[in-house]
């Protein structure tokens, strides 16, 4: 269906929630290559290619999803960190999170988030919400410049 | 009459004199012997005699005529002998050589026996004057007496040298001159004179009266003028004459003396009386005049009684300017009783009769003219006569009216300050500067713990100040001596009583100065002190509970800030970790169904459902909850809130999509202070509560309105008024909690948080939530906002 299907990287602890979101951008065909990674220190280690994601090849992701809550380094300070690297700094990430506090919201965007959507418990409206991002940030909005467009 | 008349020293020259000149008449030349001469000649004896008769009689007329009271013995009898001598010196006149015929022939034999006669009667009479101290004679019979003796002793001497002259010895020879016979005669009535001379003379220098002096000389020349008489040989010679006019010297001096003894002492007695009674009279006058003018300007009552009748003598005009009237007059009450307030009459008659002269002494209420009554203190007392004799009551009054309530007034101020002070437990001092002495009240030695009996001084004032406040006293106090400074000081210091106990003390004090000369000086400084120990501890108390205090509040801050913190926490977890495994089971559901196989429907498809919605809704309270927890977390941000428009755009969003007609009313709205979003969450809550529960009504009606308060200051209610499914007033307090519902789920949708959030939002404004209903009538919800939740311009 797209063009030019960027990478998609999933930072996601919960493996049914990693299921689900891979499901409904499956229904949404979405075909995307789409990484996922467990916490937010795997997701670093991708994005700079070291440790076990040494071996990837430059460029970026078209997009990162983003959940707050994750073990050892969590989604805010991945966006921090990723809003701090020069090389990084133009990515756009999305919180995808169950979250609807204002603390998360607020800091989120202070750090520099493309946009922040909640979970949605209802599975229609869930699969819904996460295909309309795909769709957006995969497929219709135009990366910025260092993405690795397959 | 002089001084100089009254000394002795004249006669006594007189009669020195008169020695002198009988000494020189008898020592110096014989001339006269020789050639004789005719020195007296009748004419000049008869003068002469007559002189001397005739003072003879005065001296007696004046002794007998003297209108005195009490003759002196000595001068009736002198005076009487010179009647008697007079007498018998007119019969020796009219025998002198060359007079005519006295019954017989004259001759010098006749005339010197009458003179011898003469002489010896008059030195008889002196001797018996002065021989004997006579008394007084008193009345008229003594002096008679001695007077007929006189006349008798004339008319016998006269009786005998007249018709017996043959009896008289012979004292003239005619041509020898005097017989020896005549020589005796005279030297016996000189010795007869000596006597009287002596006693006369003693008298004289002893009292040295003029009296006295006089009839000493009279004596002395006597008895000169008789050793004449013994040396002269012609009758007519030098002796002759010489002892003739000391004779009539002797005389004079005897009737002066007879005339001051008798007429100039008495005469001087009564001048003397009448200057003294004069002199007395006008002492009486001026004492009166004074008695008068004290009475008149005296402020006091005073009146003067007879001791014996009572009556009234004087009264002064003070009775009429204090009481309008003056006291009752006379007997039987000598005190002014018609005065006296009624009900003390008894008590002072009784008391004035206890003290008939004088000593009453007690205050007396009476009562003046316009029937007000005056205390008076009356007192009495006698006044006595030279005899001692009481013979006036004098009477005293002081009205003490305004005394005694000036009196009773400083009482009373006093006793109230008394009061004051004991009540207060303050402390008074005073110190006189000029005599350098320390008044400390009883309170103040209370508070300084002294004791009573012994003597207040600076000195022991500054060994009580705390050491480490003594440098304040002294310069607080020294500045207060300033004269240009105000002399006022106000300080608070410790005090270490005498047993180790501190006292906390404050004290004011004012110093008054005096003018000395050009300088200034210290009069003296009176002042007031409390114990404010107490207080002191009060405060200290007070101020380490409020550190305790402070950190308490630090501490249940830190705990609440700990609590605060782990419900952020809490809630955190929640809203990331509970909802993950609700969107699992809703996920996982649906793909079970998607899995089965077509036509495997029935109960397992209704079973997914339910467990489909089943986690939804626990979703929805989930949110429900974080929404409600939210509420009470996030800041309030204040601002104007338009009430009107709000309620026009929750109506507006609440009514997109509804598929059923509503009436609504909605009133006039304010503006107010408060947080809009959180505001916005109270109408929606019970707009939408409306819109709910009349669902089943076809004629639905919500009315939204806002009354203002009674009062000016009371705040705007605003309510929501439905005529929906309402509910039992009995169950109204369930309302507002969180989860309570007063209606099934299936009946109404919910999730039973919606007025538990508007009770906290309306609480978080300071206002009041509130509901009123019935079942199937309706229900009205009413709120406020604070009262400051006015709108500021």
């Amino acid at each position: 269906m797209s063009a030019c299907p960027g990478r998609i990287l999933l930072a996601e602890d919960d493996r049914h929630d990693q299921e689900l979101i891979l499901r409904a951008l499956k229904e949404h065909r979405i075909d995307n290559e789409v990484v996922v990674v467990d916490d937010g220190a795997k997701a670093l280690d991708y994005l700079h290619r070291r440790g076990e994601y040494a071996s990837v090849p430059p460029g970026n992701p078209a997009l990162v999803l983003l959940d707050i809550k994750m073990p050892k380094v969590d989604g805010l300070e991945v966006l921090r960190e990723v809003r701090a690297t020069e090389e990084l700094r133009m990515l756009p990430v999305v919180m995808l999170t169950s979250s609807r506090e204002h603390q998360d919201i607020n800091e989120s965007y202070t750090r520099g988030t493309s946009a922040y959507v909640v979970k949605p418990v209802d599975y229609t409206d869930f699969v819904s919400a996460i295909g309309k991002i795909g769709a957006f940030w995969g497929l219709l909005n135009e990366p910025p410049p260092g993405t690795v467009v397959r | 009459m002089t001084a100089d008349q009254n000394s002795p020293q004249r006669p006594v020259a007189l009669i020195v004199l008169f020695t002198c000149i009988v000494a020189g008449i008898s020592f110096g030349p014989t001339v006269h012997m020789a050639k004789p001469v005719e020195l007296m000649p009748l004419w000049a004896h008869t003068i002469i005699e007559l002189w001397s008769i005739v003072i003879a009689f005065m001296a007696f007329s004046v002794v007998w005529n003297a209108e005195i009271a009490e003759r002196p013995g000595r001068i009736v009898i002198i005076a009487c002998g010179f009647l008697a001598t007079g007498l018998i010196d007119v019969a020796h006149m009219l025998s002198y050589r060359g007079m005519p015929d006295f019954v017989t022939a004259s001759s010098p034999q006749k005339a010197i026996d009458f003179w011898l006669s003469a002489r010896a009667v008059q030195a008889a009479s002196l001797f018996l004057a002065t021989i004997w101290k006579w008394p007084a004679f008193k009345g008229p019979r003594a002096r008679v007496r001695l007077l007929v003796s006189a006349l008798a002793l004339v008319a016998f001497v006269y009786s005998i040298t007249l018709f017996a002259p043959e009896i008289w010895p012979v004292f003239f020879a005619e041509g020898t001159g005097l017989t020896l016979s005549k020589i005796a005669a005279e030297y016996a009535i000189v010795a007869l004179l000596v006597p009287p001379a002596i006693v006369l003379y003693r008298e004289a220098r002893g009292s040295g009266s003029r009296e006295d002096i006089d009839l000493c000389a009279a004596c002395a020349i006597s008895i000169l003028s008789e050793i004449c008489f013994t040396l002269y040989a012609s009758v007519t010679d030098i002796y002759n004459l010489v002892g003739h006019l000391y004779k009539v010297v002797a005389f004079f001096f005897f009737y002066r003396a007879i005339f001051a003894n008798c007429v100039v002492a008495p005469f001087e007695r009564v001048k003397k009386e009448i200057a003294a009674r004069e002199s007395a009279n006008r002492e009486l006058q001026a004492s009166e005049r004074l008695l008068v003018e004290i009475g008149s300007n005296i402020p006091e009552l005073l009146t003067v009684r007879d001791a014996a009748s009572y009556d009234l003598l004087y009264a002064s005009p003070s009775w009429e300017r204090i009481l309008g009237r003056t006291p009752g007059k006379g007997p039987p009450e000598w005190s002014p009783m018609d005065s006296v307030h009624v009900e003390d009459r008894a008590r002072v008659s009784e008391e004035l009769a206890r003290h008939p002269s004088g000593g009453f002494d007690g205050v007396v209420r009476l009562v003046d003219a316009c029937g007000t009554v005056r205390l008076v203190h009356l007192r009495t007392f006698p006044v006595r006569d030279a005899a001692n004799e009481v013979y006036r009551i004098v009477a005293i009054g002081s009205d003490i009216t305004e005394r005694r309530s000036m009196e009773r007034a400083l009482e009373e101020s006093e006793s109230r300050l008394r009061a004051a002070v004991h009540i207060t437990r303050l402390g008074i001092f005073d110190h006189d500067h000029d005599r350098d002495s320390l008044y400390v009240s009883p309170e103040g030695r209370t508070i300084f713990a002294w004791p009573s009996d012994e003597p207040a001084c600076l000195e022991r004032f500054f060994e009580g100040v705390h050491p480490d406040d003594k440098a304040d006293v002294v310069d607080a106090i020294r500045r207060s001596f300033d004269p240009k400074g105000e002399g006022r000081y106000a300080l608070e210091y410790r005090f270490v009583q005498a047993g180790g106990a501190i006292k906390w003390i404050e004290a004011w004090g004012q110093t008054t100065f005096h003018p000395d000369g050009s300088e200034v000086k210290l009069s003296r400084t009176v002042g007031a002190f409390m114990d404010v120990t107490q207080r002191h501890e009060l405060a200290d108390a007070l101020q380490s509970l409020n550190r305790t205090l402070e950190s308490r509040v630090a501490e249940r801050t830190a705990e609440l800030e700990k609590a605060n913190a782990e419900l952020e926490a809490f809630t955190y977890s929640v809203s990331h970790d509970l909802r993950a495994p609700l969107r699992h089971v809703v996920g996982y559901i649906d793909l079970l169904q998607r899995a089965l196989p077509a036509g495997a429907g029935g109960d397992v498809e209704r079973f997914s459902k339910i467990i489909s919605d089943a986690a939804r809704h626990m979703g929805m309270l989930i949110d429900s909850l974080l929404g409600f927890s939210r509420i009470g977390r996030t800041p309030m941000h204040l601002a104007n809130v338009d009430m009107g428009m709000l309620v026009t755009d929750v109506r507006a969003e609440l009514s997109h999509g509804l598929d059923r007609a509503i009436e609504w009313s909605v009133g006039a709205l304010p503006v107010v202070l408060a947080d809009a979003t959180l505001l916005k969450v109270v109408w929606t809550n019970l707009v939408s509560n409306a819109i709910k529960f009349t669902a089943g009504r076809p004629d639905a009606r919500i009315e939204i309105g806002c009354t203002r308060g009674a009062s000016g200051d009371a705040p705007h209610v605003f309510y929501v008024k439905d005529n929906g499914a309402g509910f039992d007033m009995r169950y109204s307090d369930k309302l507002f909690g969180v989860f309570q519902r007063l209606h099934r789920r299936e009946e109404f949708e919910g999730t039973g948080i919606g007025l538990a959030s508007c009770k906290r939002i309306v609480e978080r404004h300071g206002g009041r939530i509130w509901a009123s209903a019935a079942p199937a009538g309706g229900a009205t919800f009413s709120f406020t906002l604070a009262s400051t939740s006015k709108a500021v311009a």
